[in-house]
């Protein structure tokens, strides 16, 4: 039985767990800065102490670190709330972000940059503005041949989605195949990762993920209600089609913002929903916060291997949220069957 | 398979006595037309001799044939790949398609009796092509020993060994002279950087190591081998002196250096603070083909401050 | 206060209708059933009554209100929806399920009131699904689910409940249990209820819709509506009436009418008694016979099946020996008929008269013995008349054992 005070010590206890292991992975990294030095640095502007690290130490800890694990936190959260919506709307456990496409389009704008890029100025914003711009057409596009009349049928969507999502990826070949060059940046992009996001990343992204918590949390109950399908959440009083607009845009555009931040990053949209789901159960009103702060730590770990398994190198983040990722949900999945 | 083999290789045989028939006026033993060279994947592959029609599926294995091939022993290159762009005169052989996008037929229809590639080109085109009885050598190309070794055996299978050795002479020699000069500072810390987004740099056992090391560098990505993407940290933490970006790959004309400065996390770096990112072209420091002495050569003068 | 439906018209497509004309009013307080024949658009017209669908043409309106002018909250507080059945992967708490029953009185980011709580508690309660309000939804059993589904639409708080076949997953307990909560609902709400079981609907319903072909056919009291020659109407099977031992509503035994057709059109008298003869006298008139029968005393089965069919009876008072004037009226009777069928049952001094009038015209015309499953010597109580009469007719008259062979005979 669902209790809003447990949810907010939950989420109370989240919000500090995920603060600790941001902390604790910004003392992580290639190279060996002591953890006082670090703890030094980021609390310099309040403490005002003379410095008695390097000029290259506080790059790191406040240029290269700290974004990128911020970052690495809003795309977590971005991805996880948008799974567990698009899992309640599709009432399908097998929804997550990319299920319409968003990911397709978004590697073609990608792609697009990396082969055709050099004829136009090629400015760092280009990649993320050109990925973000083909995702969200992405879904315009799967909407506009979904919509029947003034409704979207949800199968329609989905057959849509994946029609959609097969053409893009045919011309996104198409161009990789002929333009032939840069086949392993396109590659390492669609893998994802967060690996060179400073600052300017991370304040793209903060408004989408701000905007998509409140319209999430503020939804929890439709959300609920629409897990026993459209008519049943009809007849309780909710404007279907208008809600079905709003989490189809609102997933669309973080998710896409998401995308174009740090590539096509698998897996948490799909399994942080299922993993916190087996802890919580399935109700949204403590769904969505602990997706939220689960969403965000599982990211930010998992960009801290990949920082450091293969030092200086970096792996793909892609490939750790998979390779973490789905050990752990099969695990989850066989010791408690049947309770999604 | 076998059977096949054995069939193509008769097949072989007679055509090469007819030719040789026709050239010379004594028969040839089937044994003294043909040599055996083992290629760098270990491959032992059975080459006419001596072959007139080549064909190149990789640029650098383009330079080299031509940087062999200067005199008259009447070998020609009837087709080469789209990446080919130097020297300027291959241009007008016909192209069989780029390095995953080779085209079979007109490989084929150019009846080539040699067919070089390198360990980037595609396996699949590579492997049919020797199922339908076409010799090809695979050559790996990773350090200036790879070169040279290239160089050597591509003469033997030509029948130009002492073009070959002349070649490597004066490439040795090059580099003798490069190492022998001043430097500047003792052992400075050099990067290589590929491409600027993502950081993709030189690790060990590349041309470019070599380089750095040759020129009378180090490098400080040397602990991996190959080439990997990095994080700005690692950049910071290992302070590199000098750091080298190519001018674009192939056709692409991408301004590396400017992408690479613009992230303002870097300027903590002492290259970057004493202006010492350089720009070098990319196809003479990153082909593996007879000119990478002079690729050397730009790289010694970065690393010794000869240059802007 | 009541649900009025005016000449609704919905189709799924363009050019084919589901309902081309509904016109009926649900009234207040009451339990209104919906019957009617499968894909006579029963679930539909639920739908656009609940606003889900939005009919092509034609007004719903809730307590004089039309349900274009309300939102979907609004709506919500007005009536409830049990649908047949629910699904979902999710394993989701019971309490928090009925808890949904709220949505439309609850603002988003706000918390579940004390009085939230407990008019959760009370639907649970009125729904008797109290006991298991700590399970999960997707480990019910069907009977416990309908149950639930019911406290969800009871949290809303409506005045009209509209429920689409709610028994249909149930066993015969959980039915009768169900059908009981709906009554004892009804004391304070308006039902709208599509229901399967006709005589499920004629006991507890108060009022009747009967559909077909996507119009209205009857509505009304469940007495005037819920009668043989309609239940023949609709369904298109033979309906035999008799009224329910316990509260006297009326129940249905249904059979299947004959496949052809008499194209003479035969008189003939059916004598029998205890009813035996109930479904050969509905399977004769159906086939086009004109059937009387008798004599058959008041009260008998028989004699309730003729006159809710509407068939000529000689008839006498219950348990008494039939009189020399009701014995005259058999004969004439049996003058007129065509065909004389005797149907074999007990015999008794009370109906001696029936066989022996029988054995009279065994040549006179033509006659039909129905030889029933029964034993002439136990059901002998006139010490060896009638076994001797009865052990004559089974050797000299044609025999039948059953209405099909009777009707192969007579067609």
């Amino acid at each position: 039985m669902y209790k809003r005070r447990n949810t907010i010590i939950a989420s109370a206890g989240l919000f500090v767990l995920t603060l600790i292991v941001m902390l604790f992975s910004t003392g992580v990294g290639e190279s060996n800065i002591s953890p006082q030095t670090v703890f030094a640095i980021l609390t310099d502007f309040i403490s005002g102490r003379t410095p008695f690290w390097t000029p290259g130490e506080e790059v790191i800890v406040m240029d290269i670190r700290l974004p990128r694990i911020v970052l690495g936190a809003l795309i977590g959260t971005s991805l996880a709330i948008s799974g567990v919506a698009l899992q309640s709307l599709f009432r399908n456990p097998m929804a997550d972000p990319y299920i319409l496409g968003i990911s397709n389009g978004a590697a073609l704008g990608a792609t697009i940059v990396f082969v055709y890029g050099s004829a136009w100025a090629f400015s760092f914003y280009t990649l993320p503005a050109m990925a973000f711009i083909f995702g969200l057409s992405t879904i315009f596009l799967v909407y506009r041949v979904a919509k029947v009349g003034n409704q979207i049928p949800v199968n329609t969507l989905l057959l849509s989605g994946i029609a959609i999502a097969a053409l893009f990826s045919a011309v996104n070949s198409f161009i990789m195949f002929t333009g032939g060059q840069n086949l392993q940046q396109i590659m390492f992009w669609t893998m994802g990762g967060l690996s060179g996001r400073g600052w300017d990343y991370v304040w793209i992204m903060l408004p989408f993920t701000i905007a998509g918590v409140i319209i999430m949390l503020s939804l929890t109950r439709q959300l609920n209600a629409m897990m026993f399908g459209e008519e049943s959440a009809q007849y309780l009083g909710i404007e279907v089609e208008k809600l079905k607009k709003i989490l189809l845009i609102t997933t669309a555009l973080i998710t896409s913002a998401a995308v174009s931040v740090s590539g096509i990053i698998g897996f948490v949209g799909l399994i942080i929903p299922h993993i916190v789901r087996l802890v919580t159960g399935p109700d949204h009103r403590i769904l969505i916060p602990a997706s939220i702060f689960a969403g965000a730590m599982f990211i930010v770990i998992a960009d801290m291997f990949a920082r450091i398994i293969i030092a200086p190198a970096e792996l793909p983040l892609g490939v750790i949220t998979a390779l973490c990722g789905a050990p752990f949900f099969l695990y989850l999945l066989r010791s408690k069957r049947g309770e999604l | 398979m076998k059977i096949r083999a054995k069939l193509s290789l008769i097949i072989i045989i007679l055509i090469a006595a007819f030719t040789a028939g026709c050239t010379d006026t004594s028969l040839q033993t089937a044994e003294e037309s043909f040599i055996t060279i083992t290629d760098d994947t270990g491959i032992k592959v059975t080459i006419q001799k001596y072959p007139q029609r080549i064909i190149s599926l990789a640029p650098s294995e383009t330079e080299i044939f031509c940087a062999l091939n200067t005199g008259d022993a009447g070998i020609s290159l009837v087709g080469r790949n789209d990446y080919d762009d130097y020297p300027e005169e291959i241009l007008s052989v016909p192209s069989v398609g780029g390095p995953q996008t080779l085209s079979i037929e007109s490989i084929v229809s150019k009846d080539p009796n040699l067919i070089i590639a390198t360990t980037v080109s595609d396996k699949t085109t590579i492997e049919q092509l020797r199922n339908l009885g076409y010799p090809v050598l695979i050559f790996k190309l990773n350090t200036f020993e790879d070169v040279y070794r290239n160089i050597e055996t591509l003469g033997n299978a030509l029948g130009l060994e002492k073009a070959a050795e002349d070649l490597v002479f004066g490439m040795k020699a090059d580099v003798f002279e490069i190492q022998g000069m001043l430097i500047e500072n003792e052992n400075p810390k050099v990067m290589y950087v590929v491409s600027a987004s993502p950081l993709y740099v030189a690790g060990n056992n590349t041309l470019q190591n070599d380089m750095i090391i040759l020129a009378g560098g180090e490098n400080i990505f040397s602990d991996l081998d190959g080439y990997f993407v990095t994080s700005e940290e690692a950049i910071i933490n290992r302070e590199p002196d000098v750091i080298i970006l190519p001018s674009g790959h192939g056709s692409m004309d991408v301004d590396f250096k400017g992408q690479f400065l613009s992230k303002t996390e870097l300027n903590c770096v002492s290259a970057v603070k004493n202006n010492r990112v350089y720009t070098v072209d990319a196809n003479v420091v990153s082909r593996p083909g007879p000119r990478i002495t002079q690729g050397l050569e730009l790289f010694y003068r970065c690393i010794n401050g000869e240059t802007q | 206060m009541a649900i009025e439906v005016k000449n609704v018209r919905f189709g799924y497509s363009e050019s084919n209708d589901v309902l081309n004309d509904m016109n009926f009013t649900c009234h207040d307080n009451r339990v209104t059933g919906i019957i009617g024949p499968n894909g006579c658009g029963k679930t539909t017209v639920l739908k656009v009554i609940a606003g889900y669908l939005r009919p092509k043409s034609g007004t719903v309106l809730y307590n004089g209100r039309h349900t274009e002018t309300l939102n979907s909250a609004e709506l919500a507080k007005l009536r409830a929806v049990v649908e047949q059945s629910v699904y979902t992967p999710f394993s989701f708490p019971v309490y928090d399920y009925v808890m949904l029953g709220r949505t439309p009185y609850q603002k988003n980011f706000s918390a579940d009131s004390e009085e939230d709580h407990r008019i959760v508690t009370e639907s649970l309660k009125n729904a008797n699904a109290l006991s298991f309000q700590t399970r999960k939804i997707n480990e019910l059993s069907g009977g416990e689910l309908q149950r639930v589904m019911i406290a969800r639409a009871l949290a809303q708080e409506p005045d009209f409940l509209l429920l689409d076949e709610p028994t249909s997953h149930l066993d015969i307990r959980h039915q009768l249990e169900l059908m009981k909560l709906l009554s004892e609902i009804s004391r304070e709400k308006s039902i709208l209820c599509i229901i399967h079981e006709i005589n499920q609907a004629s006991a507890y319903c108060d009022d009747i819709v009967l559909t077909k072909g996507g119009y209205v056919l009857k509505e009304g009291n469940v007495s005037d509506v819920l009668k043989t020659d309609n239940i023949e109407d609709v369904f298109g099977v033979l309906a035999m009436q008799f009224k329910h031992p316990q509260g006297g509503k009326n129940q249905f035994i249904f059979s299947l009418p004959p496949e052809n057709k008499s194209e003479k059109k035969l008189r003939v008298h059916v004598i029998t008694g205890e009813g035996r003869g109930r479904q050969i006298i509905l399977s004769l008139k159906s086939a086009g016979f004109l059937v009387t029968a008798g004599i058959l005393n008041i009260g008998d089965q028989d004699y309730d099946t003729c006159m809710s069919s509407g068939i000529e009876v000689v008839s006498a008072p219950p348990f008494s020996r039939y009189s020399d004037t009701e014995i005259l009226k058999l004969k004439k009777m049996c003058d007129c008929a065509d065909v004389i069928v005797f149907v074999a049952t007990n015999i008794g001094f009370g109906n001696l008269a029936n066989l022996e009038t029988a054995l009279g015209y065994m040549n006179k015309k033509e006659f039909i013995f129905v030889n029933t499953d029964i034993n002439f010597k136990k059901s002998d109580m006139t010490n060896g008349r009638a076994t001797e009469i009865y052990n004559h007719m089974a050797k000299n008259a044609k025999v039948v054992f059953n209405v099909d062979e009777l009707l192969s005979e007579l067609l």
